[in-house]
């Protein structure tokens, strides 16, 4: 997973946006560099981030 | 010599595929269109070359089915074009860096090059092509700019042998380089940026969906009825009709090869939906009753693949679709189900563990009616009324998810979470669009008329035989007792085996009650898979699979059948 992540753009320190997320602990739709990514909750929440 | 086309989904390699050797192949805006590979082949001075359209992969550490194809594929390539997405450069040069590392000869295409300047992107091309020390060519390739230089650049791929770096490493690598040749602008959003986030929300995103399957059905059954109203039935009424005349007197007006031909006619008036003759049923249901709606549904469906609609729907989906055991994504299959089962099965690849594609497959092959029997369904069903539609349709969508819910329950094991890449809306060109709907509408014809053709015919001969009475008196007590359905309609449902549009016109002549009629459409739509569809589930899910697929089939069919019957 952390390979599959990391290939989509998704790695230590690279800064990412969220740009919503749906309802019921539904997916979470992110932004790093040129690629949005939905990614599932449980995924998003094994996500840490520094915010700035 | 054998050249591989690869690269990250969603980049453009079928386009550019279509573009080097002419080959038609169907592409669209999301990541997974491509699931099997196509060949192709292309002249280069005197020799020919072999040209593979590979599945997109994100790394060469493969996760899904159609990653794993690409993969093996590269043992046995003499060339590779790695096709870049030129606005995504950093996430891309991932896989190009693996591919060095394999040795084989390369060059990249750096794809969709007109984008870069709209999205405020600049790259210095020179200093990229000196620092990967392989050819690299400009391309757009819907326009199909740079194609040429492509194909000129292949002679001078150079293989490069990188030793093998470890994944933090390769990162690094490209972290340097993409510091070094790109500088990327700051630009405020399009109208197009603001649409795809608020697709992705909640309450606008619920909004946007809702009014696009309430467009599409619109559209759907505007474009259809249209095409039916005001082109084919004034063809088949007008023109056709005295041809008919005119050959059924010729013929006698009776005997065999007057009802293989023409059929049953009554009076100097053809009904073609009745008749059953090669030449009459067997042209009128493909061309008049099917066609203009695979015309308009395809137009619909690839509008909105091409826009990049699908993958946001998937996220807005993920919900309902986990507690069928599936995931988002499943929906991209699903909705191509509505169009035609074989290809939707096919879809099926994207999903990443064997157990969400058998619950994707059989799903789509019991619940998600195709489009030949739908158009059929709205020809015959809704001459009773459209309440008589939105039960068929009812009762399919309930299925779909009582049987989601049931098989999330049984299959063992659980659904992976969602991660999928979403593209950018592109408006795409209205040639491209054109020319998909093209190929599908052409395939369309040349699978399904001498299907069509076929099966009236082995109607005509089985009728002359007298099997079909055998076969009605053996299965009455289901088909009459459970289904409460004439037991003559049981013919309809062996024929729904070689083509399900036929099947469902077989019943029109029953003179079924609404009821009835509506029972017999929705088992008919959930029973045995037609031939094609058959032979991809055996494919993709092998006989256990399959057998698995079809004793839940036959069950819930006559469990839902049954209950209807029951109810009305």
């Amino acid at each position: 997973m952390i390979n599959r992540l990391s290939t989509l753009g998704i790695r230590p320190g690279k800064r990412i946006t969220k740009i919503s997320a749906m309802l019921m602990r539904g997916p979470v739709t992110i932004q790093s560099g040129r690629t949005q990514l939905a990614i599932g909750f449980g995924i998003a929440n094994k996500i840490l981030v520094d915010s700035d | 010599m054998k050249i591989l086309l690869m690269g990250n989904p969603n980049v453009g390699k079928s386009v550019v595929f279509s573009r080097m050797t002419g080959v038609r192949v169907i592409s669209s805006n999301y990541p997974g269109t491509t699931v099997s590979y196509t060949k192709g082949f292309l002249k280069m001075g005197e020799e020919t070359a072999e040209v593979v359209d590979v599945p997109g992969t994100y790394t060469l550490e493969p996760d899904s089915e159609a990653e794993k194809i690409a993969v093996k594929m590269l043992d046995d390539g003499d060339v590779v074009i790695n096709v870049v997405d030129a606005t995504n450069l950093e996430r891309n040069l991932n896989l190009t860096l693996q591919l060095l590392e394999k040795g084989i000869p390369m060059v990249i295409a750096l794809n969709m090059w007109d984008d870069v300047g709209h999205r405020g992107i600049k790259i210095n091309l020179s200093r990229l092509e000196e620092l990967l020390g392989i050819p690299l060519v400009p391309t757009v390739a819907v326009t199909g700019q740079g194609i040429k230089d492509l194909v000129e650049s292949l002679p001078r791929a150079r293989s490069l042998r990188l030793q093998p770096r470890s994944r933090d490493e390769r990162w690094a690598v490209i972290g340097n380089i993409i510091d070094e040749v790109q500088r990327v602008t700051h630009r405020h959003h399009t109208w197009l940026e603001r649409l795809e986030d608020a697709s992705v929300r909640p309450f606008t995103g619920g909004l946007i969906a809702a009014a696009a399957l309430v467009g599409t059905f619109f559209v759907v059954r505007l474009i259809g009825e249209s095409l039916i109203s005001y082109v084919f039935d004034p063809i088949f009424n007008n023109l056709w009709s005295p041809v008919m005349l005119k050959l059924s007197s010729l013929l006698g007006g009776s005997g065999f090869f007057h009802g293989a031909l023409i059929g049953n006619i009554a009076s100097g008036e053809i009904n073609y939906v009745e008749a059953f003759g090669l030449l009459t049923t067997g042209l009128y249901v493909p061309i008049a009753m099917v066609l203009p709606y695979i015309v308009s549904f395809y137009f619909v469906l690839g509008l909105l693949e091409d826009i990049g609609y699908l993958p946001r729907l998937a996220v807005l989906m993920d919900n309902i679709m986990h507690r069928l055991g599936l995931h988002g994504f499943a929906i991209i299959p699903s909705l191509l189900g509505l169009g035609c089962n074989v290809p939707a099965v096919m879809a099926t690849r994207i999903l990443e563990s064997k157990r969400e594609r058998f619950i994707a497959a059989t799903l789509i092959s019991i619940a998600v009616p195709c489009a030949a029997l739908q158009a059929m369904i709205f020809g015959l069903v809704g001459a009773r009324g459209i309440q008589y539609v939105v039960i068929v349709y009812a009762t399919l969508f309930i299925v779909w998810i009582v049987l989601g819910l049931i098989l999330n329950r049984l299959v063992k094991g659980f659904s992976p979470e969602l991660l999928i890449e979403i593209p950018p809306y592109r408006l795409p060109p209205w040639r491209t669009i054109l020319h998909k709907l093209w190929m599908r509408t052409i395939g369309f014809l040349k699978e399904a008329i001498p299907i069509i053709l076929g099966a009236v015919l082995v109607i005509n001969i089985l009728y002359s035989l007298g099997i079909f009475d055998a076969i009605a008196n053996f299965t009455a007590p289901v088909v009459s007792g459970l289904l409460g359905l004439p037991k003559e309609s049981v013919t309809a449902l062996v024929i729904g085996f070689l083509r399900k549009d036929v099947a469902l016109g077989m019943l029109a002549p029953l003179a079924l009650t609404d009821g009835q009629l509506v029972v017999g459409s929705v088992v008919l739509a959930m029973f045995f898979p037609c031939i094609a569809t058959f032979v991809v589930l055996l494919r993709e899910l092998g006989v256990g699979g399959m057998l698995k697929s079809m004793g839940i089939m036959i069950v819930a069919t006559l469990v839902v059948g049954g209950l209807l019957n029951l109810i009305l």
